[in-house]
């Protein structure tokens, strides 16, 4: 008999593929991760620079927060459309489960979301309704509280958006154990170009003088965060997108370079493309990082 | 007013069986909502010991599973895979007879039949079939359990993995959590499912269904400890008749994941079952990327501080 003749030509019918159920994670989750990053990136630099210099982004910061919450607003609608019984979202807010990186993400977003409300509201109640001197300088600095407030929170967010994807059994990303670390720095680095945007739709050219830079040091950060994100799961990414493995990564460094040198030299145009460069990209790579988990 | 307030009242207490004592007084409304059952006294741990060397794959126990667990059977759908037209284990189907062939590529039907039964019993052996009626774990440490944000999945008494599903938000969680691809969200309700260790019938002093249902015996369930005394001894005796191949797969704990409460004693490699050699718990790598990304967060963030900073002086 020639059973090892059988075993040697021959796998079974359940080895060679993936083990594991695909959790059907498609266009939502893919749109989900971006829109979450964008908006908890957004809040975290929008805090930085009006925190560290008020005096220069003070002037954007009520509309920037307003902005943040329409996009924080569309991913809330994202992950529970998502759910298999959106109806039942609430009970993920009985409990808190810090071995459930969702549970983490579902109360942190639930804390931005409230936090970034209570700063809109006192950022715009004192212009809208004209109160005292004294109520008004009470409210500014509820509104500078509730902005740290919702920017930790939304660090929180950013934190749980990779590890909600490492920390499971699916292929590809089961090893990405600098995923965190890339979600973090592209999500800082689409916030800084999407308020880039922003300050050039306001007709704040200051702001973005100063944005310049840290702009440039996040791209950095990003490539190095990616570089070794690569590392992590060039195998699984070889077989699952095949020669297109390389386009995306590709797509991704020349993007990169040329959002930076539109940055530096294409004036307000050059950063609008930048920003929308960067954006793009990252949606890019969110497609491509969360298509290394379809079964083969 | 008060009559209002009794009729509101009276509502919420509906949800409360009549015999159950109120801590609270007249807070007991309020506290109903919030209120929490404390988990049942643990028990003895309970297992499933699944001879695999002994199953002749005539699936009784999907059948026995599918009819007491009620779950609706779905059209014929043919696999090319031998007998197994299960496919996988799903929301439908709690457990799944595999079915493995191992036979030569040369068609042997043209050899002279043996005439007789000893001759046939004594015919060189041309090939095997291995077959497998694999579950759900019940993994002593369940990964599906810890990445569930609801607490919809909860470890019973008898050291099994149960899913209220009237809980379930239909998140996915827990099916990407799992690393033996078991439980999956019903197209249909929206809700997370796989074997629910008949729960109702061990809270009755019954075994499974399954385990009833198996005509060979193949399919074990008892306390752990006498579960384990089994395999092993079964396993030596395979050794000892002229099968080493035979192994014990999740009675003791692997290097990165703990035993099972449903282990198995395989006659091959474990991933010709399809199961992984050696799981892993994706809890192990939390810590680590926590603090991977928060080094990232905290790197970039003083960055762009220190050069708001750098252009403000
Ligand atoms: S086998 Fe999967 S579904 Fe079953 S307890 Fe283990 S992790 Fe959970
Ligand atoms: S799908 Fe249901 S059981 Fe699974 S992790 Fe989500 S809430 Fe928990
Ligand atoms: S009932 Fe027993 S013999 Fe039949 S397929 Fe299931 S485990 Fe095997």
């Amino acid at each position: 008999m020639n059973n090892m003749t059988w075993i040697k030509g021959r796998p079974s019918p359940y080895e060679l593929h993936d083990l594991t159920h695909f959790p059907d994670w498609r266009n939502l989750i893919v749109w989900d991760a971006f829109i979450n990053n964008l908006a908890s990136g957004l809040m975290v630099i929008i805090a930085l620079t009006g925190l560290a210099t008020a005096r220069v982004f003070g002037v954007l910061l009520p509309y920037a927060l307003i902005l943040a919450f329409i996009i924080l607003a569309t991913d809330l609608f994202l992950l529970i459309a998502d759910l298999g019984d959106p109806w039942r979202f609430l009970h993920s807010l009985r409990v808190f489960r810090p071995t459930s990186p969702l549970s983490v993400g579902v109360w942190a977003l639930t804390g931005y979301a409230v936090c970034l409300f209570l700063a809109i509201l006192t950022t715009w109640l004192p212009a809208i309704l004209g109160v005292p001197h004294a109520v008004g300088l009470h409210m500014a600095m509820a509104s500078r509280m509730f902005t740290t407030l919702a920017a930790l929170c939304a660090a929180v967010v950013i934190c749980y958006k990779g590890v909600v994807f490492s920390c499971t059994s699916q292929p590809g990303v089961k090893d990405a154990r600098w995923l965190t670390a890339f979600m973090v720095s592209d999500s800082l680095l689409m916030g800084c170009g999407l308020y880039m945007c922003f300050a050039v739709c306001l007709g704040a050219a200051m702001a973005n003088a100063w944005l310049m830079v840290p702009f440039h040091i996040l791209l950095l950060f990003r490539f190095g965060a990616f570089w070794l994100l690569w590392l992590d799961v060039a195998p699984r990414a070889r077989r699952v997108h095949r020669s297109n493995a390389f386009i995306f990564v590709m797509v991704y460094i020349v993007g990169g370079i040329i959002a930076a040198a539109l940055a530096c030299k294409g004036g307000q145009p050059g950063i609008l493309a930048a920003g929308a460069l960067v954006l793009l990209t990252g949606l890019c790579e969110r497609y491509w990082i969360i298509g290394l988990t379809r079964p083969l | 007013m008060s009559s209002l307030k009794d009729a509101i009242f009276a509502v919420i207490r509906r949800a409360y069986p009549a015999d159950e004592p109120r801590p609270n007084g007249r807070l007991d409304p309020v506290y109903a909502l919030f209120r929490r059952y404390q988990p049942r006294e643990a028990e003895r741990e309970l297992a499933y010991f699944t001879d695999t060397s002994i199953c002749s794959g005539c699936k009784s126990c999907e059948m026995a599973c599918k009819q007491w667990n009620q779950i609706e059977s779905e059209p014929i759908r043919w696999s090319g895979d031998s007998y197994d037209n299960t496919f996988d284990l799903s929301a439908k189907n709690w457990r799944h007879v595999k079915f493995i062939e191992r036979f030569p590529e040369e068609n042997a039907a043209n050899r002279p039949a043996p005439k007789t039964i000893d001759g046939l019993l004594k015919e060189q052996k041309s090939g095997d079939w291995l077959f497998m009626s694999d579950q759900c774990k019940h993994c002593q440490t369940s990964p599906c359990h810890e990445a569930c944000p609801t607490g919809a999945i909860m470890r019973n008494e008898f050291g099994g993995v149960y899913y209220q599903t009237d809980i379930c938000m239909g998140c996915r969680m827990c099916m990407a959590a799992c690393p033996f691809g078991v439980p999956e969200v019903s197209p249909e309700t929206g809700h997370s499912m796989k074997c629910a260790e008949c729960y109702d019938r061990l809270r009755d002093g019954l075994t499974p269904a399954c385990q009833l249902a198996c005509p060979t015996g193949a399919i074990e369930f008892g306390p752990r400890e006498a579960m384990l005394e089994k395999a092993r001894a079964r396993m030596r005796f395979l050794h000892e008749n002229g099968h080493p191949e035979a192994r014990l797969y999740g009675a003791e704990d692997f290097a990165n994941y703990s035993g099972l409460n449903s282990f198995y004693l395989l006659m091959d490699k474990p991933e010709v079952y399809g199961l992984p050699a050696e799981p892993v718990t994706p809890t192990t790598f939390m810590p680590g990327d926590y603090l991977r990304g928060i080094a990232t967060l905290v790197a970039c963030a003083a960055a762009v501080a220190s050069c708001l900073m750098g252009s403000l002086l």
